[in-house]
């Protein structure tokens, strides 16, 4: 799954640490997800989609192939 | 009180409790040397082994006066020096009162204090004095702590795991045991281990971060397949005589496992880690 995390970031000049203190979870992760490492849980997508004030469409793109 | 001042005070109690820690390995270690030399009877054996408890009196009575934000940490050592040393020491009078005829086990008790001097060693080494209130409600560490607590259960409940073992090879050696008294005390080494599964739920209940708990996942699969290969492995060359098969006792092949599985699982965490500091460093780098 691809995602947004770190133009969405470098957008609002937050650094890895500050975004994971604003959702609560260690930077490691935050480091995780925007290399592709890690694809977060439903509920961890909304709290990111929360505080961007986006859709969690508009974050992360799915890059499986899609279902008619 | 100021911080500073407050930082100096914890860094002196951390050098007392250090010189208080080793005094107790000193003391522990002339307890072994005396038993072994002049053979004293059980009662004198057992106050005796009583002598070394007194540099641990001195440790949890500093503790107590501790301010709160330092307490929980060095509580925590503190009370794992007291476990270990009840259990080192009733292994002691357990030795000059059961198996005085072997010395050699007396000696090998020897090894522990000094081992577990070295660990508190360690652990009173680490910056715990750097941490103050502000840090103490600080995200990182509120992170930090079910991590610190998997470990500190995990290291309790494998020194109970290691006793066990003593305790089974020991009755084993000196009584004739039968029936379902023999399953019991030969199976006593088991229970610990059964510990681990609750270890593994607090873990599980305690850690909000989900990615540490993937981390955590992947650790422990990785330990296990390790762990089933070496014991596989070595089985089949013991089947076909390959290798010496060791009688059970004190440090037979099978207690080795898992230990063995919790060291790849720290091990595994400790690459995880050590990746995710590189490939950060690397991003910061690019940047």
């Amino acid at each position: 799954m691809k995602n947004r995390l770190r133009a969405l970031r470098a957008e609002r000049d937050w650094s890895q640490q500050e975004l994971a203190d604003r959702l609560e979870v260690s930077r490691q992760s935050i480091n995780a997800i925007e290399t592709g490492r890690f694809d977060p849980s439903l509920p961890l997508a909304f709290r990111i989609a929360r505080l961007f004030k986006l859709s969690i469409e508009a974050i992360f793109t799915d890059s499986g192939p899609t279902s008619e | 009180m100021s911080a500073h001042l407050q930082t100096q005070l914890q860094s002196r109690t951390i050098k007392l409790l250090l010189a208080l820690a080793l005094a107790w390995s000193v003391l522990q270690i002339a307890l072994i040397t005396a038993i072994h030399w002049f053979h004293p009877s059980c009662g004198v054996a057992f106050l005796l082994t009583a002598v070394p408890a007194l540099p641990l009196c001195l440790m949890i009575a500093i503790v107590a006066r501790q301010p709160n934000q330092s307490r929980l940490y060095i509580y925590g050592i503190t009370l794992f020096a007291a476990s270990f040393l009840i259990i080192s020491n009733l292994s002691v009078w357990l030795e000059v009162a059961f198996f005085a005829d072997k010395p050699i086990a007396i000696w090998g008790l020897a090894i522990w204090p000094l081992f577990f001097s070295v660990i508190f060693a360690f652990a009173l080494f680490l910056p715990w004095h750097k941490i103050d209130a502000d840090t103490m409600l600080s995200l990182r560490m509120k992170l930090a702590i079910p991590v610190l607590r998997r470990i500190f259960r995990m290291t309790a409940l494998y020194i109970v795991y290691i006793s066990c073992q003593f305790a089974s090879a020991m009755l084993f050696d000196s009584y004739a045991l039968t029936g379902i008294l023999a399953f019991a005390v030969a199976l006593l080494p088991v229970l610990p281990v059964f510990g681990l599964i609750w270890v593994y739920n607090r873990y599980m209940q305690e850690e909000q971060d989900e990615f540490q708990r993937h981390l955590f996942h992947q650790s422990i699969l990785w330990a296990l397949m390790g762990t089933f290969i070496i014991a596989s492995a070595l089985g089949r060359l013991e089947d076909y005589s390959l290798i010496f098969h060791r009688h059970p006792g004190y440090f037979h092949i099978s207690s080795i496992f898992p230990l063995f599985w919790w060291l790849q699982l720290e091990a595994s965490l400790l690459v995880n880690a050590i990746q995710a500091a590189r490939i950060s460093a690397q991003e910061k780098q690019n940047q």
